[in-house]
């Protein structure tokens, strides 16, 4: 869900322009971050059912404290936090938000591996609905957000005229491309 | 501490790359898109939406 992480997080510019689209691509792939610096250590893991022939949404995860539901929230709060001391508390708000977004879209995808306590604390059932199951309809999903994300960051550079306008068509059609380039190269597994 | 710093980041990129569970092209598109689309709406004038925000 690489894509779809990225498409929403270029989509929420249209309804927070004030914040820079960098800080908006980086929220939506904190966890993801946090979860690498963990891996180095040992603590979170991640590997392909098939290492030989890595295949879109043939993973398994091991990541029991970036993405469990508590540990998300948490890391969305002081992140959220942290980015309201620079752009004020409707920014905080919309970066934490984006940042927990990840967790939602992953408890979508994911195989249940999604713990509720950080460390799955109490063998609480694991979370996630599965939809990497079915590839083309994820892909679908993903592909959908890409898409509406670029439309969407796109529209929120309407209102401006000028010189400004070209650098913003400019934005939105390498964000678009990249986007796009994404998907593809994600699904291919590349 | 810079060479601490350095050998970090050089460390979680391998890792991302390797073992990060991202083929090493979706990992590089995703730095392409934060730094690239980043800066190209970095350059854009924002203060007349801040201006509308505010008002609204």
């Amino acid at each position: 869900m690489i894509t779809g992480h990225f498409g929403l997080a270029a989509g929420v510019k249209k309804i927070a322009p004030r914040l820079p689209l960098w800080s908006l691509l980086l929220a939506t792939f904190l966890l993801d971050v946090i979860f690498t610096v963990l891996s180095m250590f040992g603590l979170e893991s991640f590997a392909p059912m098939n290492p030989a022939h890595p295949t879109y949404g043939e993973v398994i995860i091991n990541a029991y404290y970036t993405h469990s539901l508590v540990g998300a929230l948490l890391i969305s709060a002081l992140a959220g936090w942290l980015a309201s001391l620079r752009w004020k508390k409707e920014g905080g708000t919309v970066i934490g938000a984006v940042i927990f977004s990840h967790w939602i879209l992953d408890l979508l995808v994911h195989r249940p591996d999604l713990p509720i306590l950080p460390g799955n604390l109490g063998n609480l059932p694991l979370l996630g609905f599965g939809l990497w199951e079915y590839p083309v309809l994820s892909a679908i999903i993903e592909l959908t957000l890409a898409l509406g994300g670029a439309y969407f960051y796109y529209r929120s550079t309407m209102e401006l005229k000028g010189v400004q306008r070209t650098r913003a068509l400019a934005a939105s059609a390498v964000t678009g491309a990249l986007l796009l380039a994404l998907f593809i190269v994600n699904v291919m597994g590349l | 501490m810079i060479r601490w710093i350095g050998w970090m980041c050089l460390n979680i990129l391998q890792r991302m790359f390797n073992k990060g569970g991202y083929g090493m092209y979706s990992m590089l598109i995703m730095l392409i898109l934060v730094v690239v689309a980043g800066w190209l709406d970095s350059r854009l004038d924002w203060k007349e939406e801040n201006n509308k925000e505010k008002l609204s």
